[in-house]
């Protein structure tokens, strides 16, 4: 039961440059370490967060809110790490591939 | 924005000679010089600016396609180039393959948002399975402008 529970949380674009390339990488990254889906929304377009060229089609700016969804064995981890690094502006180190 | 708005129609190079990143990146650059996009004074610079982007991560995004960007003071307007690999050139992409496409930005600092309209609107094309294999099989410049034209007019 507890699999198919969608988490959800509001997350901001913070970081001046917006979700370019880089923090699109980073997310592909955070998304990728785990099981659960993943899964970033701005109104109608809806990104597999695991795929930088999906995420890349948000082109969101800074102010943008994006929905973050996630269902999964360890969605709250999935959660929170991708939430953190919108909360930092992804300035956080560049994790190892 | 469309492609046609910011892909060079004079920086569109159908076949790069063999070669490594470097010269993929010095070889798109110069298309843009000699279309008159940026200045000769700047190419160097802007050389030097996308390899060290490169540095931070590769640009290789799998599916054989690479996007080599700069955000540089030399331009007041998001400018693209396009060119075809056929050999295949390493980009060092996370896939670990070989790199056929690769679209080149350099946007001005200040217009963030072009930026990211730019990389959108190539990632969508990309997403595309007849848009990459139509566009590995262009031959000429003027191919590569049609296929951007019809993909901008939703025809694929």
């Amino acid at each position: 039961m507890s699999e198919a529970v969608i988490h959800r949380r509001t997350v901001t674009v913070i970081n001046e440059q917006g979700l370019h390339f880089r923090p699109c990488q980073l997310i592909a990254l955070a998304a990728q370490q785990h099981q659960s889906s993943v899964i970033l929304s701005r109104g109608a377009t809806r990104a597999d967060a695991k795929s930088l060229l999906e995420l890349l089609t948000l082109a969101a700016e800074q102010g943008t809110n994006l929905e973050l969804e996630v269902a999964g064995p360890d969605a709250i981890d999935a959660l929170n790490e991708v939430t953190e690094l919108f909360s930092c502006g992804f300035q956080s180190p560049p994790r190892s591939v | 924005m469309k492609l046609c708005d910011f892909v060079v129609p004079g920086a569109i190079v159908p076949e790069l000679p063999a070669g490594n990143k470097e010269s993929a990146i010095r070889a798109m650059v110069a298309s843009l010089q000699k279309a008159g996009s940026i200045k000769a004074e700047d190419e160097e610079n802007i050389v030097a600016a996308i390899l060290k982007r490169e540095e931070l991560g590769s640009t290789g995004i799998g599916r054989g396609v690479a996007v080599p960007h700069t955000k540089h003071g030399s331009t007041d307007k998001l400018i693209a180039a396009i060119a075809l690999a056929k050999e295949g050139v390493d980009f060092a992409s996370l896939d670990g393959e070989p790199v056929y496409i690769i679209f080149l930005l350099v946007s001005p600092p200040d217009r963030p948002g072009d930026h990211l309209r730019g990389l959108e609107n190539i990632s969508r094309h990309l997403r595309n399975d007849h848009f990459c294999k139509f566009l590995r099989q262009s031959k000429t410049s003027e191919d590569i402008w049609e296929l951007l034209t019809e993909a901008d007019n939703n025809e694929i």
